[in-house]
């Protein structure tokens, strides 16, 4: 175990310098791209007073290096940025919003793994067989719909059609959890779609090299029964390439969420970032896109060691 | 390639695919010359028209024919994702195949360059990056580009290194063949060939991304017809005219699935390994 602690704080401390260019890049975002942000911001429309007001409360009249270092400070200090629009400060709002989306990107990647995973066994398990054909062909189907539509797809459906859930809205999870559930289901299985149906697919193809070893011969060889090999010999070594997919591909519910926050107006972080793109207001899109990035790269940290555990042959002797 | 073709024939996913993409193509391509009425052309008293013989697709909110939006629809989109992988694919492979060819060093630090752009989750990379550009369809290519084109970078590495170790490229060295011939004559076709073929499969991914900042209002202005933009015109109407949001959103699913089969189609057929 202390060996999985000092190989954590190994790459922790890797972390460090990935961590300062994933700044740079979201300070260069509003700050080196091709134009003047302060003319993006306006949309064309202020006089050139205002312009210039705007370019000096961004601090644009200053050299780069200077300005980058202010915002780094500030961001060591647990600062974000403040808003243009509202002035309220970006780690507030993230704080009061990020229980929201935790909770649906949580709920997703419960929803991707519990229906992906099994329906790839089951794939796997009935090569070629009509369960095969269907969980591919629903896989194919899946990967292809966009996460938004599928949302708008299930409102129509459940919500106004059938009327067995609410259409939009939102309860905190603190208050009354069912009450909660019932406005993240939709939301989630629109999110989470797409995620499950690359777990299936890839289950199925991890599954099927597994299936193909040797040992697994040798586990039938012996007469053991054939949910036993595939539990107990198979699925344990087919699921270490799948941790690895699921912590990459947090980034898709990460990004996603922005989409599916603004479909069912739930008040996340995504609906945030949408918001503030509506309003051109860069200093929060930087300091919410700079969030996120960190938060995905700690995920994939975890998920990493993670992996150590699962596997004992990446363990450092 | 004649292998290919021929193997490609006798799954009939792929031809399916390979259909519905040719399909697409040919509607965006010929879509001003067919019996369409003008997408922009509103008509007041026909608004929220249900699907009929007269409008096959039902009319919108300003009474626009919602079937002749998406055949026009289908023109941006395939051009975005075009543009898109032509602008992330040129440097891509540039950039990846210095990172399999410089010196130890350099190619650490392009690699590591990657490593953070691709650290951004894809999406609010792409929404934050357009979001700086200031909307509209130029901006929504140069954001997609920027997401995708450290993937075909690596990509591109990754076969750029498996080629290098080749036995042939030993001799080549061998023999005295330069770096720059061994580039022209062995690494780019090599790296070229599956880098195209990958990018049937990233070219559904920026549709699907085109549609997501579309819907966010990051795409074309309003009148424009496209199939991210009239989902987010539909959202308002969804009660009463539910078909608003149907019909571009399958057209969406079904370009991305046309594409993915045909992709892994591809795919598998140019993997020896997979044909028996």
């Amino acid at each position: 175990m202390s060996g999985i602690l000092r190989l954590a704080g190994g790459r922790l401390l890797a972390l460090v310098p990935m961590l300062l260019l994933l700044s740079m890049a979201s300070f260069a975002l509003v700050h080196v791209i091709p134009g003047d942000p302060a003319l993006v911001m306006m949309g064309g429309e202020g006089t050139t007073q205002a312009v210039a007001e705007l370019r000096h409360q961004l601090g644009l009249d200053r050299p780069l290096h200077v300005r980058y270092w202010e915002w780094l400070t500030h961001i060591l200090r647990g600062d974000l940025g403040q808003s243009l629009y509202n002035k309220t400060r970006v780690s507030e709002e993230l704080y009061w919003r990020m229980p929201t989306t935790l909770a649906l990107v949580t709920l997703s990647l419960l929803f991707a793994v519990g229906l992906g995973v099994p329906a790839g066994l089951l794939s796997a398990a009935f090569r070629n067989s009509w369960v095969d054909h269907a969980a591919r062909l629903v896989t194919l189907v899946s990967l292809s719909v966009p996460s938004f539509w599928l949302g708008l797809m299930l409102i129509i459906l459940f919500s106004l059609k059938l009327d067995l859930l609410p259409v939009i809205g939102y309860e905190p999870i603190t208050q009354d959890l069912w009450k909660a559930l019932r406005y993240l289901i939709l939301p989630s299985l629109a999110l989470g779609t797409y995620l499950s149906a690359l777990l299936t697919r890839l289950t199925r193809s991890s599954m099927l090299e597994v299936l193909g070893q040797d040992y697994v011969r040798t586990a039938r060889a012996k007469g053991l029964r054939e949910g036993l090999v595939l539990m107990r010999h198979a699925l344990r070594n087919a699921l270490i390439p799948i941790v690895t997919v699921i912590g990459i591909n947090v980034g898709i519910l990460l990004g996603g969420s922005a989409v599916i926050e603004t479909v069912f107006v739930l008040p996340g972080v995504g609906q945030l970032v949408v918001r503030s793109v509506y309003n051109r207001d860069l200093p929060v899109i930087q300091g919410l896109i700079l969030y996120v990035a960190v938060v995905y790269v700690l995920v994939n940290l975890l998920v990493d060691v993670l992996y150590t555990y699962l596997d004992p042959r990446l363990r450092p002797s | 390639m004649r292998a290919t073709l021929v193997w490609m024939r006798r799954t009939p996913l792929s031809v399916a695919g390979s259909a519905i993409v040719l399909l697409l193509v040919a509607l965006a391509l010929t879509a001003p010359i067919l019996p369409l009425r003008n997408p922009g052309r509103m008509n007041v008293v026909k608004r929220f028209a249900p699907p009929s013989l007269e409008f096959w697709f039902g009319t919108d909110h300003l009474g626009r024919d919602v079937l002749s939006r998406v055949v026009y629809g289908a023109r941006f989109s395939l051009r975005i994702g075009a543009l898109t992988i032509l602008l992330a694919g040129g440097p891509g492979v540039v950039v990846g195949i210095l990172g399999a060819m410089a010196p130890p060093r350099t190619a650490g630090l392009i690699m590591r360059g990657l490593d953070v752009l691709m650290s951004f989750p894809a999406l609010l990379l792409a929404v934050a990056v357009a979001a700086a550009l200031g909307t509209g369809g130029r901006s929504i290519v140069t954001a997609l580009a920027v997401v995708y084109f450290p993937r075909i970078a690596r990509l591109t590495r990754g076969i750029a290194l498996s080629v290098l170790t080749q036995e042939y490229v030993t001799a080549a060295r061998g023999l005295g063949t330069s770096g720059v011939r061994l580039l022209g004559r062995t690494v780019l076709p090599n790296c070229l060939s599956v880098v195209v073929v990958q990018s049937s499969l990233y070219f559904a991914e920026v549709l699907l991304a085109e549609a997501a900042l579309s819907f966010l209002g990051l795409g074309e202005a309003p009148p424009a017809p496209t199939w991210g933009g009239m989902l987010y015109e539909a959202q308002k109407n969804m009660r009463n005219a539910p078909w608003i949001a149907i019909f571009p959103g399958s057209a969406i699913a079904l370009a991305v699935f046309g594409l993915n089969l045909f992709g892994d189609a591809v795919r598998d057929a140019m993997d020896p390994r997979l044909r028996t």
